[in-house]
């Protein structure tokens, strides 16, 4: 079953083209990873589907519903949450709050509501800074945050925009661990991140964009192998990385 | 903390409930002043303190209060009481609808906007035979310092209790994450237009309810001294002085300023806004947090922070 379609997407800024006819889909359950190199167009790609930007053109269909001019709001509401590459967290609220918060949009009420603050906060392991301020936290704790906060809207489909940035490799590693407890949970997600080993590690399908282009869509293996994806992106410093 | 601050407040307002029976008129029609700034700050903290929308156009709802009021009861003949209500109401509805398309507008784009929306009001109410055509409403004579002055006290205490609530309520979250960062608080699902207009509405009302009381106190009102953009001003200083997104800080800021603005007065009549201009100047560099958001520990949730009012372009 297919959950999201995405269908000749593009999006210009002023003259310039960032996105150029995307087209894909999302089976419901899939982690599907979502790379290129810096400025193809990811967070662009994210922004549109989470209805924080209007599309120049093109289709987004999420649960068989068109999401074309529905506000970001509104998108949430239906189940589809996502995290600011830059972390954008409320800093005038308590960490705590800014779950609760979102859990409280979402409709819970009374002891659910904690007990959902809870869950959650234990989850992204931040329990013991629950009434710390926001502002306060380190930027991994604000990565921690943003993904514990989306996942209070209990999401269907959850887009991460490089959650993973700047976490040391034990970090990463239960990272990836969450994530796959997380799709244990049946919640598709389009996860971008540059560290191939993460990617290669909990992705059942790759896209990979370039210049504004999907020109790779497939299993990992296949498409690290593709000697077109090589040469736009891994071919350059990624590869030496991992 | 909690109950220390429960225990300042019962004994403020009882030395308010009690002030006129150990002073004298001055200081009744001193106190009424204050009272009736507070209330007004109070409302503009709502929007552009815990909001994080500075409007310079907050007087548009006292004026509007005031002229509205004293319309329906001379026109039209009502008890000033209906008048009152319905005004209030009028204002409330209009600064919700106006709040619609003028909270797109963010920082100073905001801030300029609700400046024309101001002088705008009071164009078209100049223009309006209804609203007297610029002349000014003399509304009948109700020679009682003391009513008035615990109207007003009944008016900011009603102001501080609605922001109490607002404050400790999820919705007062969500007006501090509209503050924070107004992309992500859609991100979680939050409807910010609605939220944003409400806030705006309630500014509205408290100002209006201020600008009825303010008409049949003063029995004489025209549109110049109503829509006066200094009472703005004196709304956003004071909410800045006392703390803003505060409960007790638009009442602390009335104060200061009500109480600075008199011992100016004495030390020189004709200086007396120079005076107090510099002591605003003073208060600011040296509390730009405002004294509630200065000493405030790192409690975490509601406090006051770095960002309390913040210029987001
Ligand atoms: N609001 C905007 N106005 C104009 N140009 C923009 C805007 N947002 C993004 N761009 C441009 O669109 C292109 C794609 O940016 P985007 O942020 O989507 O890339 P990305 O793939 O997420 O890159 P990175 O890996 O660095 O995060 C870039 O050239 C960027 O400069
Ligand atoms: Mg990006």
């Amino acid at each position: 079953m297919t959950i999201l379609q995405v269908e000749n997407l593009s999006k210009d800024f002023g003259g310039l083209r960032v996105l150029e006819n995307i087209t894909f889909s999302l089976a419901a359950g899939s982690v599907v990873g979502l790379i290129g190199p810096n400025g193809a167009g990811k967070s662009t790609l994210v922004n549109l589907i989470a209805g924080a930007d209007r599309p120049t053109g093109g289709e987004i269909l999420f649960a068989s519903r068109r999401l074309a001019g529905l506000p970001a709001w509104r998108v949430a509401r239906l189940g589809l949450a996502r995290t600011f590459q830059i972390t954008r967290v409320f800093t005038d609220l308590s960490l705590g709050d800014n779950i609760r918060l979102a859990a409280w949009t979402r409709g819970l009420r009374g002891k659910g509501l904690e007990a959902e603050v809870r869950r959650l906060a234990d989850l992204t392991e931040l329990s013991d800074k629950i009434a710390k301020p926001s502002r306060d936290l380190t930027l991994a704790d604000q990565k921690r945050l943003q993904l514990a906060r989306a996942l209070a809207l209990k999401p269907k489909l959850l887009l991460l925009d490089e959650v993973m940035a700047g976490l040391n490799p034990s970090e990463l590693d239960r990272a990836i661990q969450l994530l796959a407890k997380l799709r244990n949970e049946g919640i598709t997600m389009l996860v971008i991140e540059h560290l191939m080993r993460v990617i290669m590690n909990i992705s059942d399908r790759v896209l990979v964009l370039h210049q504004g282009s999907l020109i790779a869509d497939g299993p990992p293996a296949e498409v690290v192998a593709s000697s077109q994806v090589q040469e736009a992106y891994l071919g350059r410093r990624y590869v030496q990385n991992r | 903390m909690k109950n220390k601050s429960l225990i300042i407040a019962v004994l403020a307002l009882l030395c308010a409930f009690l002030l006129p029976l150990l002073t004298n008129d001055y200081i009744v029609q001193v106190a009424t002043e204050i009272a009736m700034y507070a209330a007004l700050a109070a409302g503009w903290n709502l929007i552009g303190g815990i909001t994080g929308y500075p409007s310079f156009g907050n007087v548009a709802f006292f004026g509007l209060g005031a002229m509205l009021a004293g319309a329906f009861s001379v026109n039209w003949h009502w008890p000033y009481w209906l008048a009152g209500i319905v005004a209030v109401l009028l204002t409330g509805v209009l600064g919700f609808i106006l709040g619609l398309p003028i909270l797109r507008l963010k920082g100073h784009y905001f801030s300029i906007a609700t400046l024309a929306l101001a002088e705008a009001t009071l164009a078209i109410v100049t223009n309006l035979q209804f609203l007297g055509g610029g002349k000014g409403t003399s509304l009948p004579l109700i020679g009682s310092p003391l009513l008035f002055y615990y109207i007003m006290l009944a008016i900011a205490c009603l102001s501080a209790l609605i922001t109490y609530l607002i404050v400790h309520s999820q919705y007062g979250n969500t007006l501090l994450a509209i503050k924070s960062d107004e992309s992500a608080a859609q991100a979680v699902g939050i409807n910010t237009v609605l939220a944003k207009s409400t806030a705006f509405a309630l500014s509205a009302f408290l100002g209006s309810m201020v600008g009825v009381v303010y008409a049949i106190w003063q029995s004489y009102i025209d549109p110049p001294t109503v829509f006066e953009p200094g009472i703005t001003v004196l709304m956003l200083v004071m909410t800045m002085i006392g703390g803003a997104g505060t409960v007790a800080g638009p009442i602390i800021g009335a104060l200061i300023i009500g109480i600075m603005t008199q011992l100016a007065m004495a030390v020189s009549q004709n200086a007396s806004s120079l005076i107090l201009g510099l002591a605003i100047i003073v208060v600011v560099l040296f509390l730009p947090q405002g004294i509630l958001g200065s000493h405030r520990s790192g409690k975490g949730g509601k406090r006051p922070g770095k960002h309390s009012f913040s210029w987001r372009g």
